[in-house]
């Protein structure tokens, strides 16, 4: 099933189907300023659980097994996206990551740095700046994104935040509670 | 020999494990940029791969999503659609329109600014003041087939009548120019100004970075001059990347001896951190007006207090 329309939860009474983002309120955290309320959600058929901005706005979702995924734009102008990876759990990092950064070659992005180890609530993964140009007229825009393969018991995901800018630096703060609080399970 | 037979049991399942073909969905939000900050969905759908005809109340409910169409209002204590209360900006205060509570929000007051690849700049005008300007959200928006994105929102304060938008580069990065042409239609011996200011998107914000008067008259004494002298700045402006280029003029011309004194200065705008485009020489204005505070280059109006 894929959705396109834009679930709004700054909407309290607003409705998000189920299947696509269940509420996990184990994660809830209040708003404590700069820091905007979290809540805390299940994705990608229960199998990643994580701590949110409340003020995100559900882009797209689609759940289908083994490939599905949901996207968020934030009001501070990046998106943050999770997507289900098709690689085998078992696999070694060396072919996981590998797979990853031919699919990143292939579209025609560049990787600025790799294989970072990070780590989060319940995952361990490997980070990546990706760099990738735009058609546009006169010139091209350039977008610029972080990327983390996570690795948990049971699949492989794909966390993703686009950000303006060459840094997170404007939103490192906002987004460290949701990288912390993520379980692959 | 039961170990090679396991052996070749294993490389013939290898041998047809199917390959692991991931996606690659995730290159589309890559490809979404500026990312949006509010999505729109559009009563109207364009026909496939093209945007709607959008009319003034989409662009309404796209930007404040307190718009009432049946009553054609906007509420001013409500939230735009990025969660910002855009309307308890210190410089609205001044305004003669209410502070509070539901404003009309009509058609003519949608002033839009075309750009290249579907992008459009919005002035939506929801204020009016005494000295016959208005005020109201900004912003650069898109509408795609069947909903609209909005990357940023300021706000713009301007002639009602004589302001005009466009969507500029800065090399890689988009900015949104507004000009308030206050010397159009300037008749006799009347001061006037016009002036470009340049917003840069940073965190769905468009930010003020520059404050440009392009063309400025005013008159008075000078040294040679039979009368009234005319002092007249004009400057070009000239995007490129990471900074603005302004090529200055400065004529005094008397009424009876012509020009008496022309001067010219490249001036350059280079971006400073995210939103911040700061000047590398004054403006030759200020030197001809003697370093009087006429220039308005300061901080520009609009721009977010720290």
């Amino acid at each position: 099933m894929r959705n396109r329309t834009f679930y709004d939860y700054t909407q309290r009474n607003s409705a998000v189907p189920e299947i696509f983002e269940r509420r996990y309120p184990r994660l809830d955290l209040a708003e404590s300023p700069p820091n905007p309320e979290y809540i805390g959600v299940a994705v990608l058929h229960d199998g990643v659980v994580f701590s949110r901005p409340r003020n995100w706005t559900i882009r797209e979702a689609i759940n289908d097994p083994g490939r599905s995924y949901i996207t968020y734009v934030s009001p501070r102008a990046y998106s943050f996206a999770l997507y289900e990876r098709a690689d085998p759990p078992r696999d070694s990092w060396r072919e996981v990551l590998g797979r990853y950064e031919e699919d990143v070659a292939s579209v025609g992005a560049k990787m600025i740095g790799g294989r970072i180890p990070v780590a989060t609530w319940h995952g361990q993964g490997r980070a990546y700046s990706i760099e990738r140009q735009v058609e546009a007229t006169k010139k091209p825009l350039i977008s610029h994104s972080r990327e983390i393969v996570l690795r948990g018991d049971h699949r492989i995901v794909l966390v993703q935040i686009v950000h303006e800018g060459w840094d997170v630096s404007g939103i490192e703060e906002e987004l460290v509670r949701t990288i912390d609080s993520l379980e692959v399970l | 020999m039961k170990r090679a037979l396991a052996v070749v049991a294993l490389l013939g399942v290898a041998a047809c494990a199917p390959p692991i073909i991931n996606t690659k969905i995730e290159d589309s939000a890559r490809r979404s940029v500026p990312v949006a900050i509010c999505l729109k969905p559009l009563a109207r759908r364009g026909n496939p791969g093209v945007a709607p005809v959008l009319a003034p109340q989409d662009y309404w409910s796209m930007i404040l999503p307190s718009f009432d169409p049946a009553a054609g209002t906007v509420d001013l204590s409500a939230p735009d659609c990025s969660g910002r209360n855009i309307f308890a900006s210190p410089e609205l205060l001044q305004s003669d329109s209410p502070r509070i509570g539901a404003v009309r929000a009509k058609p003519e007051d949608v002033i839009t600014g075309q750009g290249p690849d579907g992008f459009r700049v919005l002035w939506l005008r929801t204020h009016s003041f005494t000295d016959g300007s208005a005020a109201g959200p900004i912003a650069l928006v898109r509408p795609r087939e069947s909903y609209a994105e909005v990357y940023a929102i300021g706000l713009y304060r301007g002639s009602r009548g004589k302001s005009r938008f466009a969507l500029e580069r800065l090399g890689f990065d988009l900015a949104v120019s507004s000009v308030d042409d206050g010397c159009a239609d300037v008749k006799g011996q009347k001061s006037c100004e016009t002036v470009m200011t340049a917003y840069l998107l940073a965190g769905g914000q468009l930010v003020p970075a520059a404050r440009i008067p392009i063309d400025r008259l005013e008159y008075k004494p000078a040294a040679g001059a039979s009368g009234m002298a005319q002092f007249r700045l004009t400057a070009t402006p000239l995007f490129q990347d990471r900074s603005i280029r302004v090529l200055e003029q400065l004529a005094v011309t008397d009424p009876n001896q012509g020009v008496l004194r022309k001067s010219e200065l490249e001036r350059l705008f280079t971006l400073r951190g995210r939103a911040k485009l700061v000047p590398n020489v004054d403006s030759l204005w200020n030197e001809a007006m003697g370093g009087a505070p006429g220039a308005k280059e300061g901080a520009p109006p609009g721009t977010p207090k720290k």
